[in-house]
């Protein structure tokens, strides 16, 4: 393999480097680091300078050697750091960010797109450091032109009585290895036969040769203590430029270091890791989940197809047949673990976020996160970071209070806005909760009267009127600020949320603050469905969303003129739809009988669907349809049924629109229900 | 490491021991000479790190006692101190001294310094 074959290797993992690098951020806006954090941080950034020099990337190097020089100062200032600095740091991250991902993606930034970022870092140059910061460096590489580097010829031969005045040669080596790159050659030559050692006598002599950024009063001072018991000779030498790479060629008796310290941090890394991971292709594991899944479809068959008869012939083949069902499931569980991704991939981004809205919005604002090691299933976590960034935009913006109103509130100045992940059965719960004012209960109801999205004299429980902010159309003029709306409401965002089985709720306590909560699925390929009947059509409806079902309900049916049924269910009328009608085809009864199903819609809202039977209720494998299929308003997918047959998934609340607007008996345009089955006047 | 610190302050006694015992080292301490020689009377230690101004027994005083002991004549000493003076630094190095570090100092710069003593 040729070094440019590690390129693209190199590149992702510059990708993990970036990512952990943004978990400091937040640490470096509260001034302070811990000292690991610290030393992470350098690590990391030292890897990426170190690999973009191996591999040419020109551009990479001079900013993160500007990067790794303040994280060293940051370092030995025990992890203090003004607050500015860390903006600067922080723009420099970023940008080495964009330049990484140019050069993953194979496109060029505009020259000089960097040097805004590190002018604006440079102000903070590091003071001069004299032992530690070298030491640091002793572990690196030196492709990159660091500030120049003194080369040193040390000879070093200790007198005999060297040791009884309890010096040690050892601790004087070790010292020459903290300030830079050492070269050690022992000459044993003098070393007499064992039977005439004196063990108090020092015998070995040392020639060394230093790389370092230390001035050659700096070397003389480490060999203080030996000075008259020793010959020294300290050279430094012109040629600069020899690399110690290859350490030149040298006697037998060249010994090497004591301690095997030249391996640096980063290589030792790197093999520690290849130990216990490998990078697989999504697309394999994907694959992968796929094939699982046809298994668990074939099985299914394979049980269909063998009858009573055959089990009663072979008791075996019963049993045989169960525990290839267990090692199905434990197949399907453990494929769908590889794929299980903790939430902190999605929440390490957020700090971050909410950093910037609290310099935006001129409100300090911290935020606390648990849980992020909760995993789920990486088409769920793909689909997290929009809602949750929207929902933080949110309470960032509308619920936390300005510092003033905060203290005139009681309150601590500082917002506090949390975000939690954990998981329930088989889903996962996302809090985000603030301990802002609260919803405003009066402007809200007010602002949905004024867009007709409620009768201004309907009687509201304080919890629904809460969830009218979900409502489509719902986001005010007024709160359109530059943070939260960017042309999204909520509602957009719950609409994404439903659309992959989540639900999303919100609690809120007048002064005390919001808390929102959204449900979701653990995994998106796999769903718990109800099977049911239309004419010869088979469909499944996510149990998630289904709250209860009736036969016999035209008994308890009303019926509207020109809107077809409605229903009372949980307090509620709501509008009765047919599948035979929202996807024309024929039913057993042409509408009438089946069973009413009554499924959630937005948390809150309901609607009933008429089907003309159930006919089971399994754990579906999703199968997204392919092309101009995968646009059918109500279908979310397809999956194949324990006989072989393709049912369609459906996505109750489309499924819902959909009928909704198909006419019933006759003139319908005038619609006194919304689709949800709310009453308007 | 098993490390003996001696200095008379117990503020400093305590963040040397506690940075110490952090780092995984094994501390005793002894708030003046004749209490560490005591200590060293009957224990091998590793390295010593002692104060040089101290009630009852200098550092100088205490480093001419510990190097008499044929147990501890090469036990590396360190002083740990607030003077800088070339002279007093001379007359350390001449009383068998292995090194010396100026107060103040910070915890990783202390944990590093030690861990140039580990025996092999």
């Amino acid at each position: 393999m040729k070094a440019e074959d590690f390129r693209p290797m190199f590149l992702a993992e510059c990708a993990d480097h970036l990512a952990l690098l943004e978990r400091f951020v937040e640490s470096f806006a509260q001034s302070r680091l811990a000292a690991d954090q610290v030393d992470a941080a350098f690590r990391a950034i030292h890897s990426i300078k170190g690999g973009a020099g191996m591999f040419g990337l020109d551009r990479i190097v001079p900013i993160s050697h500007a990067l790794e020089s303040h994280l060293d100062n940051i370092r030995l200032d025990d992890g203090r750091v003004a607050d500015d600095h860390a903006a600067a740091l922080v723009k420099c991250v970023d940008c080495l960010t964009d330049l990484i991902e140019a050069e993953t993606k194979g496109f060029a930034l505009p020259a000089g797109f960097e040097n805004l970022a590190m002018e604006r870092l440079a102000r903070f140059a590091p003071q001069e450091v004299v032992e530690a910061a070298t030491a640091a460096e002793a572990a690196g590489d030196f492709t990159t032109d660091g500030p120049a580097k003194n080369l040193f010829a040390i000879t070093f031969h200790p007198h005999s009585g060297l040791l009884r005045r309890a010096n040690e040669p050892l601790i004087i080596i070790r010292e020459l290895r903290d300030i830079g790159k050492l070269q050690v050659h022992t000459d044993c030559s003098a070393v007499p036969d064992l039977e005439n050692i004196n063990p108090t006598d020092s015998y070995l002599r040392w020639e060394f040769v230093l790389e370092t950024h230390s001035s050659e009063a700096e070397v003389r001072k480490i060999f203080e203590f030996v000075e008259g018991d020793c010959d020294l000779v300290i050279v430094l030498k012109p040629d600069a430029a020899t690399p110690l790479a290859e350490p030149a060629a040298s006697p037998a008796q060249a010994v090497p270091e004591p301690e095997p310290a030249l391996v640096t941090l980063a290589e030792q890394r790197v093999t520690d890791a290849s130990v216990t991971s490998i990078r697989v292709e999504t697309e394999k594991i994907d694959r992968l989940v796929n094939l699982v899944g046809e298994i668990a479809i074939s099985q299914a068959l394979v049980t269909q197809l063998i009858d009573q008869s055959l089990f009663n012939a072979n008791p075996r083949l019963f049993q045989e047949l169960s525990q290839l069902l267990v090692h199905t499931q434990t197949l399907h569980d453990t494929v769908m673990s590889v794929r299980a991704q903790p939430v902190r991939t999605v929440f390490q981004r957020m700090p971050r976020l909410v950093r910037e809205l609290g310099e935006q919005l001129g409100k300090r604002i911290f935020l606390r996160m648990s849980g992020e090691a909760t995993e789920i299933d990486k088409t769920v976590v793909e689909q997290l970071a929009d809602p949750i960034v929207h929902m933080l935009r949110n309470a960032a913006d509308h619920g936390l209070e300005t510092p003033p109103e905060r203290l005139a509130a009681g309150k601590s100045p500082d917002g506090i806005i949390t975000l939690h992940a954990e998981q329930r059965g088989s889903r996962i719960i996302i809090e985000i909760s603030d301990d802002g004012r609260g919803l405003d209960r009066e402007k809200i109801r007010a602002t949905a009267v004024a867009r007709g999205l409620i009768a201004a004299d309907a009687t509201l429980a304080a919890e629904e009127i809460d969830n009218l902010i979900f409502l489509p159309g719902f986001t005010t003029s007024q709160s359109l600020t530059q943070i939260s709306g960017r042309g999204v409401g909520l509602d957009v965002e719950k609409q994404n949320v439903l659309r992959f089985g989540g639900r999303v709720n919100i609690r809120s306590v007048p002064g005390q603050g919001i808390q929102m909560t959204m449900s979701l699925p653990l995994t998106l390929a796999v769903l718990e469905g109800l099977i049911v009947r239309c004419g010869t059509e088979n469909y499944v409806i996510p149990v998630a969303s289904v709250l209860e079902c009736r036969s016999n309900w035209k008994a308890q049916a009303r019926r509207v003129p020109g809107h077809g049924h409605v229903l009372e269910a949980r307090g509620r009328v709501i509008a009765v739809h047919h599948l035979t009608d929202a996807f024309g085809i024929a039913g057993d009864n042409a509408g009438d009988g089946g069973v009413a199903i009554l499924v959630d819609l937005e948390g809150r809202d309901m609607a009933v669907l008429v089907a003309d039977e159930i006919t089971g209720q399994q754990q579906v494998v999703v199968k997204k349809l392919a092309g101009t299929l995968n646009a059918i308003p109500g279908i979310a997918g397809a999956t194949i049924l324990g006989d072989g047959r393709v049912a369609l998934i459906l996505d109750p609340s489309e499924v819902a629109s959909v009928a909704a607007r198909k006419p019933h008996d006759s003139d319908s345009r005038s619609g006194s229900f919304t689709n949800s089955g709310r009453m308007v006047a | 490491m098993k490390i003996l610190a001696v200095d008379d302050s117990p503020t400093l006694l305590d963040i040397l021991s506690t940075t110490l015992n952090a780092a995984g080292h094994a501390v005793e301490t002894a708030s003046d000479g004749h209490q560490a020689l005591a200590i060293l009377a009957n224990k091998e230690v590793d390295l010593i790190i002692s104060d040089l101004n101290m009630v009852f027994m200098s550092g100088f005083e205490l480093l001419h006692e510990v190097r008499k002991s044929p147990v501890h004549m090469a036990t590396p000493f360190v002083f740990l101190t607030t003077e800088t003076d070339a002279e007093l630094k001379q007359a350390a190095r001449s009383a068998a001294a292995t090194a010396w570090m100026v107060k103040p100092f910070n915890p990783e710069q202390l944990v590093q310094f030690v861990s140039r003593f580990q025996p092999v």
